[in-house]
């Protein structure tokens, strides 16, 4: 450290040397200088140094400072970085191992759903054979129903048609001799019967 | 009509004239001042209505009674029945009354009913005979004609009904197809 200072004032120093030679270039010889040109140029680096020393000593510390916060924040910051580097790269893996075992869960599901999906059309498909059959015995059974009512029907309507054309013929065919014989059917038939006391 | 009223109306008038043995006339008599009390309402109204005195319905029905010359058991019988305002119902205790006078002589009366115009005499007289000697009663008949029976004999006699027409048959005919 001490290095470092000592080289920035002599660096300095230099400096100011090699700023007498650029001031004598300008038009005269370096010999050709007064005394006074050299007390003034001497008074001026006086003036620089002090001026420099000031500076240097006032502003050391704070400058020092500065610079050993920024490097420490930045060290924290870069500390703070790799952390989060590392983390991140933890989260990274752990994320691709959750996906690679998304993958296996996702071909696991599908096969689930495609075993229940053929599991479900079975059973629709057999639910629906089933229904089928119960229509087709229903059906069968209403077809028995309508089968017999129209027999039935028939039959009545032969029996009613039958009735009606006899009594037409009975009325028109009826002699005064059926007549009479009714009356004796009707008489004999009721002697026929049991007393009823 | 109270019908359980009537009778207890005609069994009291029949256990009169059973008494003295005039039950049949008693019973015409009734019948007939019935009917003309039925055909005349303007009569059946004053001598039930309380809006006239009592003397002078009393006098109004002596008036008719005595126009139908009644013997004195029915005429009291019907006196009382107009004290008692029970005029109203003289159509069903006559009616009560000849069914007990016919339970009591052991008649029934009944309908034959044919789909002919007429029956002969010797007919309707063996269809009476047939039905008295079946019921073992006294059968007194109606004639009654119903072209719709097409032919046969239909007989009703108290509760009993003997049906011998063809219409009966032919709905016994029709009836076994079904």
């Amino acid at each position: 450290m001490r290095y470092k200072t000592a080289s920035i004032i002599i660096l300095a120093f230099l400096l100011l040397l090699l700023a007498a030679p650029l001031l004598a270039t300008e038009g005269t010889s370096y010999f050709n200088y007064s005394r006074a040109a050299w007390l003034d140029f001497g008074k001026r680096v006086m003036n620089f140094v002090v001026f420099f020393l000031i500076l240097f000593f006032l502003l050391r510390k704070p400058i020092k400072a500065f610079f050993k916060g920024k490097k420490e924040s930045i060290a924290r910051n870069l500390e703070y970085l790799e952390t989060q580097a590392a983390n991140l790269d933890e989260q990274n893996q752990v994320m691709r191992k959750q996906l690679s075992s998304l993958a296996a869960e996702k071909e696991a599901v599908i096969a689930q759903f495609e075993k229940d999906g053929a599991r479900e059309r079975d059973r629709i498909i057999a639910e629906a054979e089933k229904t089928a059959e119960g229509i087709v015995l229903k059906t069968e059974a209403a077809m028995g129903q309508e089968v017999k009512t129209a027999k039935r029907k028939l039959a009545q309507e032969t029996g009613r048609r039958a009735a009606a054309i006899a009594a037409e013929i009975l009325k028109k065919n009826i002699t005064d001799e059926d007549k009479r014989r009714a009356v004796v059917d009707f008489v004999g038939s009721i002697t026929k019967l049991p007393a009823r006391n | 009509m109270d019908t359980t009223l009537a009778k207890r109306y005609a069994r009291a008038l029949l256990t009169l004239g059973e008494s003295d043995g005039q039950y049949s006339k008693y019973g015409e008599e009734l019948s007939s001042f019935a009917g003309a009390f039925s055909q005349c309402p303007l009569a059946a109204q004053v001598l039930d209505s309380p809006v006239y005195t009592y003397e002078l319905r009393s006098k109004i029905l002596d008036s008719i009674l005595a126009e139908a010359q009644l013997s004195p058991i029915v005429a009291n019988f019907v006196h009382l029945l107009a004290d008692r305002n029970r005029l109203g119902i003289i159509s069903g205790i006559a009616e009560s009354y000849g069914k007990l006078v016919d339970e009591k002589e052991g008649i029934l009366r009944g309908v034959v009913t044919t789909p002919f115009d007429e029956l002969s005499d010797s007919q309707f007289s063996a269809i009476r005979e047939a039905l008295g000697t079946f019921t073992g009663a006294k059968v007194i008949l109606a004639y009654q004609k119903d072209p719709s029976l097409i032919g046969g004999v239909v007989a009703r006699v108290g509760d009993l009904v003997l049906d011998g027409s063809l219409k009966t048959q032919l709905k016994k005919l029709n009836d076994s197809f079904s």
